[in-house]
């Protein structure tokens, strides 16, 4: 059970082409993420399980790994929760894998809830707040 | 969430579609027409439309549009002299120096400096989008097609103006590509931040080089810079005299390196405003007169610079030294007081090139084809600050 999907890493600003690869092995049940990632890609771990138990989904009773290929150039950023979080569905069988080769996928954390707006009555505030401002 | 544009060009580079965030689409879909775009709310929306039971559509580009009207030139009183020269800038794209005591206005004229400046053309206004993508400083995901304009407080770092720290973020100068890098209180900034901006302004990027990273931004800005003649603020003005003499000024003014101010070619003295000015009931010339005035400038810069066969942003005061001096020969008399001005003042080479480019951008906005004596003269005033001239008479 092994996923691919193409992401990106940002070097100034270009875009360089960054695969997730995500397997399902037997083993103890844990995630690893592996190839360079930075604190914030690391805990990745954490908020992608968080989305998916959030979707409804629940991580099989399995050893999980994720590498972020290529190996040696570092990982940073919170852009790699959303398509490491695909892979894992990928590699489940939730989403099918072949749809996803043809995208490049990056982003932050997977919403967990439905939506992140603010309530409408602060929204109007900043929104007032902003135009006295200008 | 940072870089989602970058990424969808690079995505579209390489043939294929791009997933991201929803707050993100409409950001991303600037990167093209045909690029395929889907950007879900949330991780069963995505499955759904692999699935086909719920399909999502493309996300729509999005225009930010400004809140309120941009502050108007109409709004100052008098400083005649200082708004022709902000307009010379604007026009040639020209790097400025206003020196003047406190309260006389001149961070007013520089914050109205973008109302004067033409919009951003689609290229460059993906340009400037790119680095804003990766600053993550695009609201909503929404672009804009007026010019950036910066203006770090005199605190800032020196990865904070030329870029640097651990991602390797864009910087001030990289922020204000294709705008306007403002520095008020200009000596007030640590000298080897302001000496890190030699590079960027002569080649219009930064080349940052760390032991992980090695990232080139561009950064071609036009510097906007304000400060006051001397420490107490008030050197110059009829009747004052500094406490510490004229040390004073001179060691204030010491502040900034040679090579720094050889790179700005419009150097203005803001004096205080009279009373006199401010009581005047007429209302000054607002900036979308001025703002026809430069944008015809511009054009006939478009037009020349496309007759031969460059960039199509390129202004008078970023184009290669080559073409300055083909595009901006002057006639015989204006030769002759080029002459005279650069051995009396001791131009260095780049001195007296851009000498000739603000010349010629004066040209422009009189519409005449040839540099004549009256634009070098005007240029060359604007080069030397009053007590340079007076030393060199």
């Amino acid at each position: 059970m092994v996923s691919r999907v193409s992401t990106v890493a940002f070097e100034g600003i270009e875009a360089v082409p960054v695969d997730v690869q995500v397997m399902i092995a037997p083993g103890k049940m844990n995630i690893h993420i592996v190839g360079l990632p930075d604190k914030a890609v690391a805990e990745s771990r954490e908020r992608v399980q968080a989305a998916l138990h959030a979707s409804g989904l629940s991580l099989p009773v399995k050893k999980v790994t994720v590498n972020l290929a290529p190996a040696d150039l570092p990982k940073e950023g919170s852009h790699y929760d959303l398509p490491i979080a695909l892979g894992l569905m990928a590699a489940l069988g939730a989403i099918p894998g072949d749809a996803i080769a043809d995208y490049v996928v990056l982003g932050d954390s997977p919403s967990t809830a439905p939506s992140r707006r603010w309530p409408a009555r602060c929204r109007r505030r900043s929104a007032r707040m902003r135009s006295a401002r200008a | 969430m940072a870089g989602a544009l970058p990424a969808a060009i690079g995505a579209n580079a390489i043939g294929k579609g791009l997933i991201c965030p929803h707050a993100s689409g409409p950001e991303s879909a600037w990167a093209g027409a045909d690029i395929d775009i889907l950007a879900p709310r949330s991780l069963i929306a995505i499955a759904n439309h692999f699935r086909g039971t719920q399909v999502l559509s493309r996300p729509e580009p999005a225009v930010r549009k400004m809140a309120g009207a941009a502050l108007d030139l109409a709004d100052i009183k008098g400083q005649e002299s200082a708004k022709r020269a902000l307009e010379v800038a604007a026009a040639g794209g020209h790097n400025l120096l206003m020196t003047g005591p406190p309260g006389s206005g001149k961070s007013m004229l520089a914050q109205r400096l973008p109302s004067i400046l033409p919009p951003l053309s689609p290229k460059e206004l993906l340009e400037v989008s790119m680095i804003a993508s990766i600053a993550g400083e695009l609201a909503d995901g929404r672009l804009s097609d007026r010019r950036p304009f910066r203006s770090p407080h005199h605190s800032a770092s020196m990865a904070a103006m030329v870029g640097g720290g651990l991602r390797v973020r864009p910087g001030e100068a990289a922020l204000a590509h294709n705008g306007v890098l403002f520095l008020d209180e200009f000596p007030e900034f640590t000298p080897q931040v302001l000496d890190a901006l030699r590079q960027p302004l002569e080649n219009g990027e930064c080349v940052i080089a760390r032991a992980n990273h090695r990232v080139s931004y561009p950064a071609r800005v036009q510097l906007v810079a304000a400060m006051n003649p001397c420490r107490c603020g008030m050197a110059g003005q009829p009747g004052y005299r500094c406490l510490r003499g004229p040390r004073c000024q001179a060691d204030y003014q010491a502040r900034i390196s040679g090579p720094l101010m050889d790179r700005i070619d419009i150097r203005v003295d803001v004096p205080a405003v009279s009373a006199a000015d401010l009581i005047r009931p007429a209302k000054a010339e607002p900036s979308s007169v001025v703002a026809a005035r430069v944008a015809r400038a511009r054009d006939i810069q478009r037009e020349r610079f496309a007759a031969l066969g460059l960039a199509a942003a390129t202004t008078n005061a970023h184009c290669a030294t080559a073409v300055v001096e083909e595009i901006a020969e002057p006639d015989a008399a204006g030769l002759a007081l080029l002459r005279d001005a650069s051995e009396k003042l001791g131009f260095s080479a780049r001195a007296y090139h851009r000498v000739l480019r603000v010349a010629r951008t004066l040209a422009d906005l009189d519409g005449e084809a040839k540099v004549g004596r009256i634009h070098l003269a005007e240029s060359i005033s604007y080069r030397m600050s009053a007590e340079r001239l007076a030393q060199a008479a």
